[in-house]
């Protein structure tokens, strides 16, 4: 009897260490802003321009790095947008710029995603770009302007491109 | 007793003071290597270099840059050029000015203009047609051989320069 006990015990034991291991191609599933380039495409222009220059995130010392012809380039890219004698931002450039941003803090972002952007400046990004954090290169948007509504309208998976144009164009 | 106390207290406060050196500094400093041979350290010295990093109020030089780098003559030769005006415009609109000397350095002191990031730079030299615009903001970065340096790539438009060719620099300007 005590056997077959102690064999029971061993048993489930392993039946529940064996529940416990996620299978090899488990994947954790995250909200995440939509990366389709109606949608991103206008975003990642506005943040090439104003965040994204050599000295600032077009730089592998960074933790947000953003490419683009404003800055860093993918693969021999010429430097410069076209206007500049360049090539403009490649799909490639900004699938990379998205990836950087998405991947700086995913759970975060899953949760702003997740509330259609209720509260947008729970990402770091947002923080620094809108001068509630400490960072190097100042405040670059303004709340409440064309900006903020580009950003924080892809954030809830609906872009503003209208804004994001307008941001572009006025941005210094 | 006393005095073994007060020797560890003075051990203890020296290893404190020379623990806050800042490594990453230091070691960019180092990297930037010795200096060339017959040149000593002045407003000739280092053209291409990344100013900054010792003129930035790190240390080790004692004269505190705002903006500084050095201006060629064209895309395809690195040979510095002179009298070139360098003006930096900030998003406050405010200006600073520069000229290149004849090894094409130039530099604007922290205590005459500091810009206010982004900023847009130009050159101008007599002759010329128009002002080079540099083509995208400067975002942070007071030093123009933080991004500007050889060989162009995907991470460095490379060296500053005021012409393509040099034949199409005005013959009358010249290089002093």
């Amino acid at each position: 009897m005590k056997h077959l006990i102690a064999g029971l015990v061993v048993a489930v034991s392993a039946a529940v260490f064996a529940c416990s291991i996620p299978p090899s191609d488990a994947r954790i599933g995250i909200d995440v802003p939509p990366i389709a380039p109606a949608e991103f495409d206008p975003v990642a222009d506005l943040l090439d321009h104003s965040c994204g220059t050599l000295d600032c995130h077009g730089n592998f010392e960074r933790n947000l790095q953003m490419w683009g012809c404003y800055g860093m380039r993918l693969d021999g890219t010429a430097l410069g947008c076209r206007s500049m004698g360049g090539t403009n931002t490649t799909q490639a450039e900004y699938d990379a710029t998205y990836r950087s941003l998405v991947a700086l803090e995913p759970a975060v972002m899953s949760d702003v995603v997740a509330s259609h952007a209720v509260n947008p400046n729970e990402l770091t990004f947002v923080r620094k770009a809108f001068g509630e954090e400490s960072h190097k290169g100042g405040q670059i948007f303004q709340l409440g302007g064309d900006a903020d509504t580009c950003i924080a309208s892809w954030l809830a998976s609906n872009t503003n491109t209208a804004a994001c144009t307008r941001a572009l164009a006025s941005a210094p | 007793m006393s005095r073994a106390l007060l020797l560890l207290a003075a051990l203890s406060a020296s290893a404190l003071v020379a623990s806050c050196g800042d490594p990453v500094h230091d070691a960019e400093v180092t990297a930037l290597g010795p200096e060339a041979s017959g040149v000593s350290p002045g407003p000739d010295h280092r053209p291409g270099q990344p100013c900054l990093v010792c003129h930035g109020g790190q240390g080790p030089a004692s004269a505190q840059f705002s903006l500084a780098g050095t201006v060629y003559q064209a895309q395809d030769n690195t040979v510095g050029i002179g009298q070139v005006q360098v003006k930096i415009t900030d998003v406050n609109k405010s200006t600073g000015t520069a000229t290149t000397n004849s090894v094409g350095n130039f530099y604007i002191t922290a205590s005459t203009y500091t810009p206010t990031y982004p900023a847009d730079v130009e050159l101008d030299y007599t002759g010329l047609s128009q002002a080079v615009q540099m083509l995208t903001h400067i975002g942070r970065e007071g030093s123009c051989g933080y991004c500007h340096f050889d060989p162009a790539g995907p991470t460095t438009p490379g060296h500053v320069f005021l012409a393509l060719d040099p034949s199409d620099l005005p013959q009358s300007g010249g290089t002093p």
